[in-house]
């Protein structure tokens, strides 16, 4: 009987350590893949910001956040699985998708939710939404499609592109699974558009010279605001047929950035998702204390700057006077199903 | 001792000791300093909250405010810096017309020339939040920053809340937001004060 209860104890606690030791093994998977090319300052800054997510005090005062992003309760840890389903490999800004970085895994599969259309009839044939012409909306559509993944700061270094984003119609196109082929990491298989592989260049980490500290990059407020990109740039890989990849659209008329592809047509998109990030960690640190107040107010900023290219609040707000039901696409992801 | 035994017994060994190291390994990158980025290792010196004018502007750089010096100032003589520093601001704030000629890599993330106004008005609240005897000023600049039809909409936007929460604070009359859109009042009540 004793040795038995000897026994039972030896394999209870060796169960124990397997687990524990899975967990800390879990944990560390949790990290971003780099590309062979990323400078080591780089994926040191972003490891940081991304642990940052599991000790901010996210708040979320009108449950906001937890319904657009889909999430059962607003805390670090949910925002990390949200963000590691979408932000899985960096690569350097040099990163480029010549055909010989694509490799053909499957040649005839089922992308599931995507339009039977061809990408580009399948904007043409998009019927308007809301007070957007179909001229303007195809050319917004195809136009974010070229351009609007791709963040490039002032000084013309790249912020942030999500690389998946603009090639994944052209894999829809072609009715084929494929990969990508990533220098240090090996082939990765894009077997839906929330695989993401975000391009990274110097662009990102910039900052405001006017900041004090012996090196603002990482202080709070830009650590955030890098949190706020990755996520902007991971909901260009929700979404599914025509709202797929949820593509800006040209600002309206009157809009002081009018013309130019930086707005959201709608009230779940990559603005939205940033601001309510960046919502979430003012109100939180405000609380506790965390951020300087300098920090703070270019929060504050940064915040109203997103906010302020979302139309379809905007329009609820009555910058046209007239008040309209929010405009949600639905974030579903396109998927590789079945093979044919 | 079994060969069955000693085994598992050299399997938990091994468990604990990968175990340690991995739990240390991730101990230390929560807790250790980061190592500075080679290009930032030159060290900026901290520097006491100034306004430094835009890139370009002819205006000379303001005199700055040292707010750990009060007592060889006068309060007059420190309201009428701080004025100075103020006019200084309201001309380096980017404007609708500056936005409008620039392009869409510039503008898809929050342009730089509007991080640069976060940065300059983090520090004008650093300055009036601790010298209370500012405050009046800094309410008036705030008040006119929101009704300034040509400044950038989110800059306006936080000028309001600023306004809004020292009128309050200093128990003025109620801002007249009139002539304020709509959009920029919405805006600034989503930001946290």
């Amino acid at each position: 009987m004793r040795a038995l209860v000897k026994k039972a104890a030896f394999q209870f606690g060796i169960l124990m350590l397997l687990l524990s030791g899975l967990q800390v093994f879990a944990s560390e998977s949790l990290r971003l893949q780099y590309g062979r090319l990323v400078p080591s300052w780089q994926r040191d800054l972003l490891d940081g910001d991304l642990r940052l997510l599991g000790q901010v005090n996210w708040q979320d005062s009108d449950g906001e956040l937890a319904r657009v992003f889909g999430l059962h309760e607003t805390n670090g840890k949910n925002l990390e699985a949200w963000l590691q389903q979408r932000a899985r490999y960096i690569v350097d800004e040099r990163f480029d998708t010549p055909s010989k970085s694509l490799v053909v895994l499957a040649p005839k599969v089922v992308y599931v939710l995507a339009s039977d259309l061809t990408p580009i009839d399948s904007y043409k044939n998009k019927k308007t939404i809301d007070n957007l012409s179909k001229t303007l909306r195809a050319r917004a559509i195809d136009n974010s499609r070229k351009n609007s993944n791709l963040q490039v700061s002032t000084t013309g270094k790249v912020m942030m592109a999500n690389v998946t984003s603009r090639i994944f119609p052209y894999f829809r196109y072609k009715n084929a699974f494929m990969g990508v082929k990533i220098d240090g990491v090996g082939v990765v298989a894009i077997d839906s558009s929330q695989v993401g592989i975000f391009r990274v260049g110097e662009g990102l980490f910039g900052y405001s010279k006017l900041e004090q500290g012996t090196d603002p990059r990482r202080n709070f407020a830009n650590r955030i605001r890098r949190l706020r990109t990755l996520v902007h740039e991971s909901r260009h890989g929700d979404g599914n047929g025509d709202s797929g990849t949820f593509p800006h659209i040209q600002c309206p008329e009157g809009h002081e950035l009018e013309g130019l592809y930086a707005c959201d047509e709608s009230a779940n998109g990559p603005y939205r998702v940033a601001a309510l990030l960046m919502q979430s960690a003012l109100e939180g640190c405000q609380a506790d204390g965390s951020c300087p107040v300098e920090q703070a107010e270019i929060m504050k900023l940064v915040l109203a700057s997103d906010l302020s290219r979302i139309l379809s609040t905007l329009k609820i707000m009555g910058i046209d006077g007239k008040e309209v039901q929010p405009l949600e696409y639905d974030p579903t992801p396109e998927i590789v199903e079945a093979i044919k | 001792m079994s060969k069955r035994a000693l085994r598992l017994a050299v399997a938990v060994v091994l468990i604990l000791v990968v175990g340690y190291f991995a739990t240390l390994k991730k101990s230390q990158q929560v807790t250790e300093p980061e190592p500075e980025p080679a290009q930032m290792q030159s060290a900026r010196p901290q520097v006491v909250p100034t306004f430094e004018p835009q890139q370009g502007s002819s205006a000379a750089p303001a005199e700055t405010v040292k707010t750990n010096d009060l007592s060889k100032n006068s309060e007059r003589e420190l309201k009428l810096r701080f004025a100075e520093q103020l006019s200084e601001l309201a001309k380096a704030l980017p404007t609708r017309d500056q936005m409008k000629k620039k392009t869409f890599e510039e503008v898809h993330d929050t342009p730089q020339e509007v991080l640069d106004a976060g940065a300059r008005l983090g520090n004008l609240k650093k300055i009036w939040l601790a010298t209370p005897l500012l405050k009046p000023q800094a309410q008036a600049f705030y008040k006119a920053c929101a009704l300034s039809v040509n400044t950038v909409t989110a800059i306006r936007s936080l000028c309001l809340v600023n306004a809004r929460a020292l009128t309050q604070e200093l128990g003025l009359s109620p801002l007249d937001e009139a002539a304020i859109p709509q959009a920029i009042k919405s805006i600034a009540n989503q930001i946290p004060r």
